[in-house]
């Protein structure tokens, strides 16, 4: 069962719906997700401070006793589900950022594409396409083509969203709200049949009407070339109803989803939007109206005040360099280090929720959890910006492409790997119709990560 | 590691052009070659090809707004005026989608159906009105067409909504979709498009509730369309006929949808769509007169008003937090009070004394509440309002006001000397300083005594940071040396004098000041400041990243603005300019 936003377990209509399709079909028509949730500023791992992320055990198999009992060690958190997991370290971004760290992580992370050289710094862009993009254009069904971008947080024009490329320069907006996710996604859910009937008949007339004039557009002869992509990328969007399987959850919980719209920004609601935008993240993939989804936790060099052992503390962004300035220079923070490391298991626990909520959907072959790919990852490093060791944590195993339950060391390769392998797994291909491995910057190795590859 | 002294040369951004100064720098070498860490900037080159281009109007235009004016040939040494690249099918921002609807309804509020659209990327440009982010995608297009839905819902439901938008009472459709239509266009619909709305209205009773009123059904179904119309969506822009230039002057209907959204963020009201069905926006003359009325207009002070916001980053200040210990006089409401500070000191400046450049650096007229004004040391009976009030004179201008002071402040008391510096240079006087080298993350200040010594042991001469810090961060940030962390004036730190002198090197060479006023004096009379101003404007106005044949109406500008031109006026030069009012044909934009 999927929770419900109110913590309770509750029976979701979609599930009634979903259910006869489980029995019927199985796992090989379920399709295959991917969702990548992204923290910012590095984690705590071995630098000139000693290591407190990666397991104490190991590159190699993992047990989740051991891993539980690692209580000094971040990923300790995801113990139940060490069976499940890959913990991928040894991976690192394959080119330089130009200007901020920050930015240009965030450009590579789910592009491995070379940063912008203008724009430059903080408004650096992505030359490529990123992977939750390139899954859903190649995977989605119609109607279905748009990856979920979503974000926990305060916006506040400084380096917001960063993770998402339609294409290269072309950056993703990520909402904030989930109740506009709520209502875009499934907003129709509670329609009665005859209305949603009456609705399908009065867009459709409306649509015709402005397709009629977009075309008319479109077929002028003195479109430059930007004006033309853009009213096409409109016209495509324009979509008639279909009237077929709903979705959608109780209406005390969409209620906390639009109670909370208040809030958003509020650093104190952090946890708590977070969790919601997780479980509209598995609804969506429940229901398969979404192929891949992003989450980003807090903005680009997450300044996000988390709540740790009961005290508000500074920024993150000031805690992960360590010092009281978001400038490069400032008095030292007293144990920003541990601060730092909790901050870590803090949002690890918010993954583990997600994988709480897909490993209560369960299927005729496994949970939803088994079906896809959920990623933890990072657009740094560590604490100076360093784009080596960026931490991989995938969770599922995509019915069964990947080898799941370990530790492994990737040695020092470039991260396009392990999209590319991501990729893979939920069925994306290359050009010759095998698995996806030419993801990212052609200049880069390509191929998969066969350490992980079952 | 061993420092070593190096000359080397240091690279900004003036007027346009690569301006060069030889300064003393003394650097770690090892980061030097590893960090790139020398201050170069480069905003094209102004002297480069030169496509077709007009000069400024004068009231003499033969060919439509755009066209050639009496201001005659270009004079030696001058960039030309150029007409940019740009989209014919610019989108409304979500601000203006807003706003639309509610004048177009002739709503008493704004619906608020807007905070719900899928949000617009983060542009990668100073102002949110970058048209190049805006484009209509699947989540877009599904939010408009429900907003779309409630509003006709909203409107045809309501005998008094529906009368505002149909005062006649005439229930014939065809009155009905050309009335509304000329509205929601901004233009007068063709016949074709007549058509097709009146049929549309024909084809809504039975896709209504049973027993709906026809001509409700109608207006709502019609109202409806319209609004997911690419031709309300967007800003079309497509132009008339090319003039002598060779260039697309923009018809008076998209004329009047360009000055009322730039200076209005609407659509236009009714006197502006007359003036275009009269041909009054035919020429530069006609043009010139709108924008007067539009900068007078209430409205204007509510759009341009986002311009100091937006420049100032004050959003953000909203989100400052200082340490409680140190300050326990700071609220969660301070952010927003010094925000709105800021508001009201521009539209003061802006509007209220017709201010520009200089003013803007130099006026100590501000507004406060009981909070604000004690971080100034007013005495008085302040409350929560805010009231005029004169500062003293150890400040001068936006740059000590408060707001700045703290959102560039620590937690502690100790003001961020270097974040200050470094928008000071960047948005101030548009020196384009890099970031700081990835290595450099996480330096702690030592244990020195005062602030200015700290920073100065870190990222002074001597240091691996001197090639940005020592000649432009520092200087412009240690002359705030005497605002403390949340802006209030302080005489020592840590039991020393403060210190805020420096010398800074202004294009007209290296000049010395001894204290923030002084500083702010000395870059009111910049050429830098001039100039970054008129390319903040020339961005904010023409709603798009700046490109290389903007130089020309930038260099105008900034000129008018050193000779003291209002900011009203640097605004109603460029709104009837060439570069505003016509378009290069499609054939050679890229």
């Amino acid at each position: 069962m999927l929770r419900g936003l109110g913590g309770a377990v509750v029976a979701l209509p979609f599930l009634e719906t979903f259910a006869p399709k489980k029995a019927k079909a199985g796992g090989a028509t379920t399709p295959r997700y991917a969702i990548f949730v992204r923290q910012g500023n590095g984690v705590c791992q071995e630098t000139d401070e000693p290591e407190r992320y990666w397991p104490s055990a190991g590159p190699g198999a993992l047990n989740q006793s051991t891993l539980a009992a690692d209580t000094g060690r971040a990923l300790s958190v995801l113990a139940p589900y060490a069976a499940k997991l890959n913990f991928v370290k040894g991976l690192d971004f394959g080119f330089p950022g130009n200007g901020c760290g920050h930015s240009g992580g965030g450009n590579q992370v789910l592009t491995a594409a070379t940063v912008s050289e203008d724009p430059a710094g903080n408004e650096s862009l992505s030359t490529g396409e990123s992977i939750d993009n390139r899954i859903a254009r190649e995977l989605g069904a119609p109607g279905a083509q748009e990856p979920l971008t979503l974000y926990v947080g305060r916006k506040n024009g400084y380096l917001d969203e960063v993770l998402s490329y339609r294409n290269g320069y072309e950056l993703r907006a990520a909402e904030n709200n989930p109740y506009n996710v709520y209502v875009d996604l499934f907003g129709l859910s509670n329609q009665e049949p005859e209305e949603l009937e009456r609705l399908r008949s009065r867009r459709l007339s409306v649509n015709d009407l402005v397709r009629e004039e977009m075309q008319t557009l479109l077929s002028r002869g003195d479109l430059s070339s930007k004006d033309r992509q853009r009213l096409d990328r409109h016209f495509t969007a324009i979509r008639d109803l279909e009237i077929g399987l709903t979705c959608g959850l109780p209406d005390s919980d969409v209620a906390d989803l639009e109670a909370i719209q208040a809030s958003i920004s509020d650093d104190a609601f952090f946890e708590r939007v977070c969790e919601m935008q997780m479980e509209l993240i598995a609804l969506s993939m429940a229901c398969g109206v979404r192929r891949a989804a992003t989450l980003q936790l807090g903005n680009g060099n997450d300044q996000t005040q988390y709540r740790i052992d009961d005290v508000v503390q500074k920024s993150f962004h000031k805690i992960s360099h360590r010092i009281d300035s978001d400038g490069a220079e400032g008095p030292p923070i007293p144990d920003a280090d541990i601060l730092h490391h909790k901050i870590d298991k803090l949002l690890l626990g918010k993954f583990r929720y997600l994988l709480d909520r897909l490993e209560e959907v369960e299927l005729a072959d496994g949970t939803l959890l088994d079906y896809g790919v959920t990623v933890m990852t990072n657009d740094l490093g560590n604490k100076y910006h360093s784009y080596s060791d960026v931490p991989f944590i995938l969770a599922g195993g995509a019915q069964g492409f990947l080898r799941t339950g370990q530790f492994v060391d990737a040695g020092g390769v470039t991260h396009e790997k392990i999209l590319n392998t991501i990729g893979a797994a939920v069925g994306c291909v290359n050009g010759a119709g095998g698995p996806l491995d030419d993801f990212g910057d052609p200049s880069l190795e390509g191929g998969l990560l066969d350490a992980i590859v079952a | 590691m061993v420092d070593q002294p190096l000359p080397l040369e240091v690279v900004v951004t003036r007027n346009g052009r690569n301006w060069s100064a030889l300064a003393p720098i003394a650097m770690a070498m090892v980061l030097a070659a590893s960090a790139g860490a020398s201050c170069t900037g480069n905003l094209g080159d102004p002297d480069a090809d030169a496509p077709a281009g007009g000069t400024l109007s004068g009231g003499e235009g033969n060919s439509g707004p755009g066209g050639t004016g009496s201001g005659g040939g270009t004079a030696e040494g001058e960039l030309p005026i150029e007409t940019a690249p740009r989209l014919a099918f610019p989108r409304l921002s979500h601000a203006q989608w807003e706003n639309t609807i509610q004048d177009l309804f002739r709503l008493d509020e704004p619906t608020g159906l807007s905070t719900s659209f899928y949000p617009d990327p983060n542009a990668s440009s100073t102002f949110d009105n970058n048209e190049t982010t805006k484009e209509v995608t699947d989540d877009l297009w599904a939010d408009y067409q429900r907003a779309a839905e409630a509003v006709a819902a909203m409107v045809a439901g309501s005998p008094d909504l529906l009368a505002r938008v149909n005062p006649t009472g005439n229930t014939d459709a065809q009155a009905f979709v050309e009335a509304l239509g000329r509205r929601a266009y901004r233009r007068p619909l063709t016949p074709a498009e007549v058509d097709r709305f009146v049929t549309l209205f024909g084809q809504a009773p039975p896709l209504d509730v049973e027993g709906t009123d026809p001509f409700v059904a109608g207006t709502k179904l019609v109202i409806e369309a319209m609004l997911q119309s690419p031709h309300f969506l967007y800003r079309v822009e497509l132009g008339g006929e090319p003039n002598e230039e060779g260039l697309l002057p923009l018809t008076g209907w998209e004329v009047a949808s360009k000055l009322s959204y730039t200076l209005w963020n609407t659509m236009p009201d009714d006197t502006l769509l007359e003036a275009a069905a009269a041909g009054d926006l035919d020429d530069a003359a006609g043009v010139g007169a709108e924008v007067d009325r539009l900068l007078a207009g209430e409205a204007a002070r509510g759009a341009l008003g986002t311009f100091l916001d937006q420049v100032f980053d004050a959003e953000q200040f909203e989100s400052v937090t200082k340490n409680a210990v140190t300050y326990p006089e700071w609220t969660d409401q301070h952010g927003a009070d010094l925000r709105e500070e800021l508001r009201r000191f521009g539209d003061h400046v802006l509007f209220d004394e017709e201010g520009g450049v200089k003013e803007l650096l130099l006026s100590r007229t501000t507004f406060v509440n009981a909070r604000v004004a004690a971080i100034y040391g007013l005495e008085g009976d302040f409350g929560e309002e805010f009231e005029e009030v004169e500062l003293d004179d150890n400040r001068a201008g936006l740059l000590t006001l408060a707001g700045f002071l703290a959102w560039k402040g620590t937690d502690s008391d100790a003001p961020d000397s270097i974040l200050r510096g470094v928008f000071v240079n960047r948005r101030i006087l548009c020196v384009d300083l890099p970031d700081p080298p990835d290595e450099a993350a996480g330096a702690e200040l030592g244990d020195e005594t005062t602030n200015r010594q700290k920073i100065e042991a870190l990222t002074g001469v001597g240091t691996c940071g001197a090639g940005c810090h020592s000649t432009f961060i520092n200087p412009a940030g240690f002359a705030f040396e005497h605002f403390d962390s949340i802006g209030a004036w302080r005489d020592e730190d840590a039991g020393e004098p403060i210190d805020a002198s420096g010398d800074f090197p202004f294009a007209e060479g290296e000049t010395t000041y001894t204290n923030a006023v002084e500083f702010s004096q000395l870059a009111a009379e910049s050429v830098e400041a001039h100039e970054c101003f008129s390319r903040h404007w020339v961005e904010f106005t023409f709603g798009r990243e700046l490109v290389e044949d903007d130089e020309g109406i930038i260099q105008h500008v900034t000129d008018l603005s050193r000779d003291g031109a209002s900011t009203k006026q640097v605004l109603r030069e460029l709104l009837v300019s060439p570069a505003f009012l016509t378009r290069k044909p499609a054939e050679v934009q890229p």
